[in-house]
Parts: structure tokens; sequence; C-alpha cells
């Protein structure tokens, strides 16, 4: 039961840095600038 | 006092090579090694499919969060099943659950912090397959990013490098056949390297004794060469079997010194001008940006080498007064063999490079002498390690810029690009989160009955056991103040938070700066400009890591080896 808690939290902790990541890419985004074609590539969309 | 300039000194010499070979391994430029470790290189891209194409600060830091979730998701296995693997001669049971998890973010952050006995609660699986293995990784890790991170502040290519190609280069080049010359002058020294069980021993009394046994010079090397810090023995590089003689402990000091201090001369030589550009100024070894920034970090630890060499020769007024006589200082945790001057000089710098590897007790050190270290790791930008404390350090450089913008009225600039709102709501995220995490889990802990059941101290000295477990974590340091009962549910999953987040949350956002300032056209400088890359800049840089340290740890540090401090020596 703890292993699971554990590993739960675990993946929390990268999900929340992934989210962070997405934001600050968000951010420092000029606006109106169209995503480069190989981001779309690393996200998967 | 005089072997401590004398081993500053020569730190001088041996730093500048090795930035500028540290420099040729980053800006991808030719080495005199090149002839061996590009087939080993190579062969590794091969079998790893490695492409090598460049890329951009989010796939980057995507692939680094990728990588290290694979590692951490493995090392959990093998330390909750070390019980039933290979290499486990002296039978030491699978690591508990939230004891595995913090042991897991700690070596994978290049904190090392722990909450156990290396040779009690470790296979000699674990200790080669998780803990050696993360040593190199996640130093790697950190030096990769540092070196995607100057690429994209000097801007002179489009992209900020590929992760794979930076960790291999670091692990083949620099890590592997420096641990290996470092390894082999250890043994020399009487370090053991073993796979034999532990041995018994008859003392001089009579008595029987269990010594520990292992591979221990492989783990010490790179334990002080990754900044790591996580000793195979409880007792870290105190103990002779890690840290035997006075030429090992100048080893283990230089190679936790050497990579930090590099990095800087790395900075500055990539974001060096060009030589059009560069006119009559003249050329510097550490380039005109890395000059200010090594200058400052320099100040910042001398500043706190003096406090804390001072404190410890001053001794301790209540071991005076119960007839222990102090002329050596304070001797209380320290090795006689290495004496007031190498454990000042070792405790400041295992802070400020972030090792967090120990050759005296911290928790013995005298209030001031102790609130150094913590000061330290609550500054996490002197010299700092695996190129992190360099990241740090040009935050606050950022901040001062901004600083130094508003006060005149004009849009900061830094190395020919302008800061705007977006660079400062991250520096600010990164500036924020780490006062953040020591003081919130601090509160934390001296408000739940789980946090106040591990303190063993009341009173100040108690605070600050608190208040340094906490940085150490944040600051990814692993250093233990010691006398804290911290293998508990509650320490070790708030302190495995503090590590992941004080790590991943600036690594993302400092990244995210190099690649905002990349994608910047740069400016031509002015008379108007702000020279960053003078005295006066020195002063100022100092001043605000100073400033903004006293806003937001001065009350804390007030209520912990201040007042300690204060109380000792009023009574």
């Amino acid at each position: 039961m703890m292993d699971i808690l554990m590993i739960l939290i675990l993946v929390l902790c990268f999900g929340s840095i992934k989210i962070l990541t997405d934001w600050c890419n968000r951010q420092i985004r000029t606006p109106g600038r169209p995503e480069r074609e190989n981001e779309n590539k690393v996200e998967g969309r | 006092m005089a072997q401590i300039i004398v081993t500053l000194a020569l730190y001088l010499v041996l730093v500048i090579p090795m930035g500028t070979y540290l420099y040729h391994i980053a800006a991808g430029e030719k080495t005199f090694a090149d002839p061996v470790f590009n087939r080993v290189d190579n062969a590794i891209y091969k079998v790893c499919r490695i492409t090598r194409e460049g890329m951009n600060w989010k796939q980057y830091t995507l692939h680094l969060l990728m990588t290290n979730a694979v590692m951490v998701g493995v090392g959990y296995l093998v330390l909750r099943l070390q019980s039933v693997l290979l290499a486990n001669p002296n039978q030491i049971e699978g690591m508990e659950p939230t004891l595995s998890f913090n042991t897991i973010i700690s070596f994978m952050t290049n904190t090392n912090l722990q909450h156990y006995s290396g040779e009690s609660g470790l296979s000699y699986l674990s200790q080669m397959l998780v803990i050696i293995f993360m040593m190199f990784t996640s130093a790697a890790t950190g030096y990769a990013a540092c070196m995607a991170f100057c690429r994209g502040l000097a801007g002179k290519r489009k992209d900020v490098g590929n992760f794979y190609e930076d960790v291999v280069r670091i692990v083949t080049r620099v890590l592997v056949p420096i641990s290996i010359i470092g390894g082999l002058l250890l043994i020399w020294q009487g370090v053991p390297e073993t796979f034999q069980a532990n041995q018994t021993i008859e003392t001089i009394e009579g008595k029987l004794q269990d010594l520990a046994m292992g591979p221990v010079a492989a783990l010490e090397i790179i334990k002080h060469l990754g900044t790591n810090g996580g000793g195979f023995f409880g007792a870290n590089s105190t103990t002779p079997f890690e840290n035997p003689t006075i030429i090992t402990n100048l080893i283990e000091l230089y190679s936790m010194m050497i990579l930090p201090g590099a990095c800087v001369i790395v900075f500055g030589k990539m974001t060096r001008k060009r030589k059009k550009e560069e006119g009559r100024q003249k050329r510097c070894i550490f380039g005109n940006q890395g000059r200010t920034i090594f200058a400052a970090m320099s100040i910042l630890f001398l500043v706190g080498l003096t406090l804390c060499f001072f404190s410890e020769s001053a001794g301790n007024p209540v071991m005076e007064a119960a007839g222990v006589s102090q002329s050596m200082g304070s001797m209380e945790g320290k090795e006689v063999r290495f004496g007031v001057a190498q454990s000042a000089l070792f405790t400041t710098t295992t802070t400020s490079f972030t090792t967090g590897t120990v050759n005296n007790m911290h928790d013995t050190l005298t209030p001031l002498g102790g609130m150094v270290p913590l000061l330290h790791m609550m500054l996490n930008c002197v010299f700092g390690g695996k190129g992190v404390g360099l990241m740090n350090m040009i935050m606050y450089v950022i901040l001062a810029v901004f600083l130094c913008g508003l006060m005149i009225g004009r849009t900061p600039e830094y190395l020919g690009k302008k800061i705007e709102g977006k660079e400062m709501k991250l520096v600010a995220l990164v500036l924020i989160i780490h006062p953040l995490l020591i003081l919130g889990f601090s509160a934390l802990a001296v408000a739940t009955s789980g946090g106040l059941a591990g303190i063993t101290n009341e009173g100040f000295h108690g605070l600050t056991q608190v208040l340094y477990e906490f940085a150490s974590s944040a600051a990814n340091n692993g250093s233990g103040f010691e006398g804290l009962a911290d293998n508990t549910y509650f320490w070790n999953i708030t302190t495995g938070l503090a590590m992941f987040f004080g790590r991943y949350v600036a690594i993302v956002a400092q990244l995210a700066i190099a690649g905002s300032l990349l994608a910047k056209k740069r400016v031509n400088e002015t008379v108007g400009t702000l020279r960053t890359d003078n005295t006066i800049f020195v002063i100022i840089l100092v001043a605000v890591v100073y400033i903004f340290a006293a806003l937001t740890f001065f009350p804390a540090l007030a209520l912990g080896p201040i007042a300690e401090h204060l109380t000792l020596w009023m009574s």
C-alpha cells in the first residue's frame, strides 16, 4: 500500500513539473508567434 | 590560516585548465582526448540511437525530466528488492517505502541526503547500481543543464544543444577519467576497494569489532567530483576508511571544488564577445562576465570561511568553563588529524559547493560557525554544485540588472538582451521557491507532532536543526546537521518533496529563461548601458545577494544560531 502511495507521489511530482514546463513555455512565447513544428512533435500533439 | 591560503591558491591554479577543458567539451571544440573518447562516445550514440540533433529549451527540459523519471522508477525498485537481488553478502533487508522514496529522490537530484547508514542500509548492488550510478548521472544532468543554460545566454547558436550528447560527453570525458585517477589515489592512501563482506577483528582491548568494508574508493571520488556528498558510511568523510589522511582530505576538497569553479569559466568563455566586438578590451582567462561572477562568488565564500574559521578558533566558552582547554579551538566533533582550519575549510566548501560531504560533525560547530554552512545553503549561489550554483547566481545577476535598470530608468539589459517582465517572472519564481521550501516545511515541522517528534534538541538549537535539514534538502546539498531523528514518515516525505521541487522547479525556469533570451535579438551597447563586467557590478551583486538573504532568512537565523550564540556568550 505504501509503495503505491510513494509511486503515486512521484508521478504527481513529475507531472507537476511537466505542467510547469508548459506554463513557462506559454510565458516566454512571443504573442502571435506560432509554435515551431518540432515542439509539437515532442509533446505528441 | 596559512594552510587555508595555500589550499585556495592551489585551487585557483587547478581550476583554470579545468575550466578551459570543460569549455572545449561544452562548445564541442577539439581536445587532446578526442582520439580516445570520440570512439567511446560514438559507440554509445550508436547503441542508444542518439541522433545528436539540437534541441530547443523545452525539448531539452522534457528529455531531462523523462530520463530522470525512468532512473527514479528503476532505482526505487532496486532499493525495495535489494534483499532478493545479487551482491548482498551482509544480507541487508529491502529498504522501507518512504525511506526508498527519500533516498531515490535524494540521489537523483544530486542531494545525497541520507536518512540511513550506508553500511547497514544498502546492499553492494544498491551501492553500485543506484548510489554510484546516480552520482554520475545526476551530476552529469546538472552540468548538462548548465551547459544548455550558458548556450542560451551566449546566443551564439540557434538551439541549446542536445541533452543526451551533453550527458555522454560529460560522463566519458570528465567524470569517469577523473574518477579513475582520483579513485586510485585514494586507494594508494588506504581507502578500501573490495567486495568482501564485513570483517570481524579483535581490538587491542581484546573485544570483537565488525569493520564495514566495500567498494569505498569508487564511491568516494565521484561523491566529491559530482558534488554528491552521500558517504559509503554513515560517518561520511570523518571516518578514516573514507578520508584517512590530509592528502585524501585535499583530494576530496579539490575534487568537489574544481568543476563548479570551472563552470564559471565556461560561462565566461561562452559569453565572451567576438574579437571584432571586443576592440581594445583585454582578454581575460575567465571571460569578462565570468570574472565578475567568479569574484562575487569568491567574496561570498571568503566572508563565510572567515566567519566559520574564527568562530571555531574562538572555542566554546561553556567547555572552557568546564575545564576543557580551548587552545586548539572548538575541537568537539572534529577529527584531530584535520584540526580547526581544515574542518572550517571543508565545512564552508561542502555547503558552498553544495556537496554535502562532511569531515566533521556540523551539529557540534559553534553557533556562528554552524550558521555559515546554513547561510550558504540558503544563498545556494556561492559556486554551488553541478553547475546549478552558476545558474542561481545568474538569477541574482538578472535581478541586480533589473533593480539598477529601475533606478536609472532604462530597460534592463544583460549580455546584449533586453530583460522583460516575462523573464523577471521566472527569475522571481526561482528565487522565491527556495526560501518557500525551506521556511514553509520548517514551519510545518515545528507545528506538527510528526515534525516535533524528530527534534532532539530543545530551544534555539532545535530550530537550527530543522532549518538546516530543509535548507540542505532544498539546496540539494545533502549534509546533515545530525541530531535529528529523521528516518520517519514525516521527515522522509517532506525532505523528499523539498529536494524534488528545489531541483526541478529551478532547472525548468532557468532553462526557460535561457530559451527566452536565446530567441531575442541582440541590442547594441551604448554609453548608457549598465556594465556587468566591472568592480562596481561585483559590489552591487554581492549586496543584492546579501540583502535578499537578509530579507528572507534573517528572522529564522535570528531565532536559531544567532540567539544560540548570544545565549552561549552572554551566559
